[in-house]
């Protein structure tokens, strides 16, 4: 798994579906926001479960790179096919969104406490076998000597 | 809808069994239910399988209730297979409650088992896994012990709980489980074997999650006319609520909360008339946070309760007299009906030395399962009261 940001021109699907999208050359968080209460959702939804009204199309959103640790767990036992350890956590965007993400470049844990900043990191999973890139999102803590 | 009362309840020792099936598990938790009640088994006219994971580990998928009851005896009635991962023993119960309150049946079984020991330990974590949505959380490998442990640490920055407070849970649990001859666990442990076992996510250590096992509990429930026939006290069911995840704003109820406020509010009582609780600790520190959303202590107060010793047997709010998921076990499809079936005992006065004194007059169940947009997929709550 590389870690980069910027697209490169084959085509690539996302790892989990309706979360990362094109802009302006760069891979970016997507999300949906409702035209009537203006509530937004991560991953993208079809419809606003609050709402249920799907008279108008919900509009697509681009996220902020940045965020907030609200919560994080280091996990050191974890079901086949998952690396140990690993560091799993919630961030808080800006656009009051809060997403499930794993942690990168996280040293080795010790550093690590609610309300650090963290940025986006979009990493390539793999290439499936029709030639596409699947790439993921994590997010990278942002320590103070930095 | 017309009262329901429960009629008999039955389980089986929960442990690991290498050599017992799902269908012999089952039999016997049935046939303990059916002769606790004291009807006839031909009587029971309607009934539903609690399983999550036997798809996964055995192979058995779409009939799997069928082909259980087929091993009991009872066939050519309306079966039912009720999953909603860890919650579809109270899944199951709910339902069986509905068909008897709304007059379909007079007498409904709701019997809920699971084999998810089967020596090879990466199936069964496997089998857990498929608990959050595959697309999503799932697909980026998040895991049950790392949302409680995110929850579990959050609420301990938030109002000073220390990870001895959040240990003497299991110690509780385990004091409980060893006087209950169903525990799968029924060793005592202290505070310092709790935070010195192994570290599964900080601060979550093995002794503070359930064990792998497998069990089978049944509950039969039916109207008042059945219950005035049998040598039977009249335990109803006062309320039985079931409710599944929002996309919860920052800020919202959680659905623990959203739950049980419907729950005391159709039973027509406030947490504080509640005598004593089974509860849903699949790691045991979550229970602190349990009695907080459940409305029986004030926010942060939960570290107090558990260093006086409220929650107990001896306590004023005995929770988990069973020794809860943490020592009893936690075979997922049977765990909710092993709540009921405890709760019965208790509000009967048959709960031998785990007996809670003064028999208590209102029981409260929550059980929940799965994980979706980090909140519990599926929360059920029910209020059992002694008439």
């Amino acid at each position: 798994m590389s870690i980069q940001r910027k697209v490169n021109m084959k085509k690539w699907v996302p790892e989990v579906p309706n979360t990362l999208g094109e802009d302006r050359g760069e891979i970016r968080l997507i999300s949906s926001e409702c035209p009537l209460c203006k509530r937004i959702f991560f991953p993208a939804v079809k419809i606003c479960p609050d709402c249920l009204d799907d008279s108008q199309p919900m509009k697509k959103k681009i996220l902020n790179n940045n965020g907030k640790i609200f919560s994080f767990s280091i996990a050191q036992v974890a079901p086949p096919g998952y690396e140990v350890p690993h560091v799993q956590a919630y961030i808080d965007l800006p656009e009051r969104v809060r997403l499930f993400t794993l942690l990168v470049k996280y040293g080795d844990g010790s550093k690590l406490k609610k309300g650090l900043f963290a940025k986006l990191v979009i990493v390539m999973i793999g290439e499936d076998k029709e030639g596409r890139e699947h790439l993921g999102y994590r997010f990278r803590p942002i320590f103070e000597e930095d | 809808m017309r009262p329901v009362y429960v009629l008999g309840v039955g389980m089986t020792k929960f442990g690991k069994y290498i050599e017992r099936s799902l269908k012999d598990f089952s039999f016997e938790a049935a046939w303990n239910a059916i002769h606790d009640s004291g009807i006839r088994a031909k009587e029971i006219e309607m009934a539903f399988f609690a399983n999550a994971y036997a798809g996964l580990i055995t192979g058995q998928e779409s009939i799997r209730g069928q082909t259980v009851f087929r091993e009991i005896g009872l066939m050519g009635i309306p079966i039912f297979n009720i999953e909603n991962a860890c919650a579809s023993g109270s899944s199951a119960f709910y339902l069986a409650h509905l068909a008897v309150a709304s007059g379909q049946v007079d007498i409904a079984l709701a019997l809920g088992a699971e084999k998810l020991f089967c020596g090879d330990l990466n199936k069964s974590l496997h089998a857990l896994s498929t608990s959050s949505d595959l697309d999503i959380e799932g697909r980026m490998g998040m895991l049950f012990a790392g949302i409680y442990s995110m929850r579990v640490r959050n609420h301990m920055e938030k109002y000073g709980l220390t990870k001895e407070q959040i240990a003497k849970v299991a110690v509780k649990n385990h004091d409980h489980g060893a006087l209950n001859p169903y525990a799968q666990y029924r060793n005592r442990v202290s505070v310092d074997e709790v935070l010195g076992s192994r570290m599964i996510a900080d601060p979550i250590t093995l002794l503070m999650t359930c064990p792998m096992g497998d069990g089978a509990a049944a509950v039969i429930l039916g109207s008042e006319e059945v219950l005035s026939r049998l040598n039977q006290p009249a335990v109803r069911i006062a309320s039985t609520v079931l409710q599944t995840a929002r996309i919860s704003k920052i800020g919202d109820k959680g659905i623990v909360e959203r739950t049980s406020r419907e729950a005391y509010n159709k039973a027509g009582i406030s947490p504080k008339d509640v005598n004593v609780a089974e509860l849903h600790d699949a790691v045991a520190p979550i229970e602190l946070l349990l009695y907080e959303q459940l409305g029986f202590c004030k926010p942060g107060e939960s570290g107090h309760w558990i260093d006086e010793g409220v929650t107990r047997i001896g306590g004023s709010l005995p929770a988990n007299p069973s020794g809860g998921l943490s020592s009893k076990g936690h075979p997922a499809g049977a765990t909710g009906l092993a709540q009921i079936t405890e709760l019965t005992w208790q509000l009967r006065g048959e709960a031998g030395e785990r007996q809670v004194k003064p028999i208590p007059k209102f029981a409260l169940a929550e059980n929940g399962g799965g994980n979706v947009a980090g909140e519990t997929a599926a929360v059920a709550i029910h209020i059992l009261i002694r008439e």
